[in-house]
């Protein structure tokens, strides 16, 4: 199951066209597994608050793209200032987004729709994973489950600051999801990675204080927006 | 010029890297309501970001009706609140019984009005295609889960031609 091209962002609708995503009251699902159907269902809240926290994602977008164009024009500290702005305000409302998770969506619920979005890797139900009839010459097939974690908002950041990856089963794991990102996603991600690491984004911010405190609190919302979901995890 | 920073690179570099971006990402600063159905959805623009350029389409058209009808009947609660297919785990039997036709030649039907393929309505096809196949394979999972059973059991081992197929096609496309 795939978190952007199926489960979540492209399975909302709204109840009223003319208020499109402005409010998360607005927001419904197309497809689901057990009461999604049911706006106030925790299955519906579970994917709509990340619609919700995705639809911010402009800004991270925009903010990413004018910062590593002002660090390769050389535009000095106040284009720079701009753009890391514009990252931190867009990363304030996704985390105030993110927290209203759990008042979309009762923790106690998730195992009960998780059942039908497990993949077939590494998971007791599909020990040989399954044999997809016509395909792959009848060999069995492999495929992860849905996870947040596919989301494309904090890996831009994380090339965007160029924060070292350590190597470690959790992180080889977060490489294999690479795969599962729409291609224009990870061609976009793969870039920014590639060119901020070229100008030198981290490098250039960290030269001034203005921008060097810009840089830490922006490395500061991932931070904290990592720890959240692991909590999350873990209720 | 900032009186703070100053960069390393020479203007001819830095160009050439800032130019990578939007040669990766052409349309970034365009407006998504312009650009055709036959892009991908989720091409990056600096105004929607990561979600898909258009809201996504609700329902294909009716040569899909089988798939689309199916889909709708299958939560375990329906749209209207009554109990469907998954309620009584009756989505795999229906399906083994040939109640979905194989509509994989269908999809070349998917044109957008540029005569390429559309892609917002494939990733459409895509999406319940992807939930009908979990739904399929998990269907005895849930059954236990829901009955209070230990463990989950094993899923169903095989995806049927009916929905592997264009299944497939569409995540490929």
């Amino acid at each position: 199951m795939s978190y952007a091209a199926a489960y979540s962002l492209y399975n909302y609708r709204f109840a009223d066209p003319d208020v499109g995503d402005t409010e998360y009251s607005n927001l419904r699902l197309i497809r689901a597994f057990e009461h999604g159907l049911d706006p106030s269902s925790s299955e519906a809240g579970f994917v709509l608050t990340h619609v919700d926290m995705v639809k911010h994602s402009s800004g991270l977008v925009k903010g990413a793209t004018e910062l590593i164009d002002a660090v390769a024009a050389d535009a000095g500290q106040g284009a720079v200032i701009d753009a890391f702005d514009l990252l931190l305000d867009t990363m304030k409302v996704v985390e105030e987004s993110m927290e209203s998770m759990w008042s979309h969506s009762k923790p106690k619920d998730y195992l009960s729709y998780r059942t039908f979005i497990f993949g077939i890797t590494n998971q007791s139900m599909f020990p040989d994973g399954v044999i997809y009839e016509g395909e792959n010459d009848g060999t069995h097939v492999f495929f992860r489950g849905e996870s947040g974690a596919n989301d494309s908002m904090i890996p831009l950041l994380d090339g965007l600051l160029q924060i070292p990856m350590p190597a470690n089963p959790l992180t080889e794991i977060l490489k294999d999801f690479r795969s599962y990102r729409p291609k224009p996603h990870r061609d976009f991600l793969a870039t920014v990675r590639e060119q901020a690491g070229n100008v030198g984004v981290r490098e250039y911010s960290c030269r001034d204080l203005q921008s060097r405190v810009r840089y830490l609190k922006l490395l500061d919302h991932v931070r904290s927006f990592r720890w959240r979901h692991w909590l999350f995890a873990r209720e | 010029m900032s009186p703070y920073l100053t960069s390393d690179l020479t203007p001819m570099e830095g160009e050439q890297f800032a130019h990578q971006l939007h040669h990766v990402a052409p349309n970034l600063t365009t407006d998504p309501m312009v650009l055709p159905s036959s892009l991908d959805p989720f091409t990056v623009t600096t105004s929607t970001g990561f979600l898909p350029l258009r809201t996504p389409i609700v329902n294909l058209p009716p040569t899909f009706d089988a798939l689309t009808k199916l889909l709708e009947n299958m939560p375990i609660t329906k749209q209207d609140g009554s109990p469907g297919l998954l309620a009584h785990y009756e989505l795999g039997p229906l399906i083994d019984d040939g109640a979905l036709p194989d509509l994989l030649t269908e999809l070349d039907g998917l044109v957008a009005s540029d005569g390429k393929p559309d892609f917002a309505a494939i990733t459409a096809a895509f999406r319940d295609y992807a939930f009908l196949a979990s739904a399929y394979l998990l269907e005895p999972c849930w059954e236990r889960w829901s009955k209070g059973l230990e463990g989950y059991g094993l899923g169903r081992l095989v995806l049927p031609r009916c929905i592997a197929g264009p299944l497939v096609k569409t995540a490929k496309m």
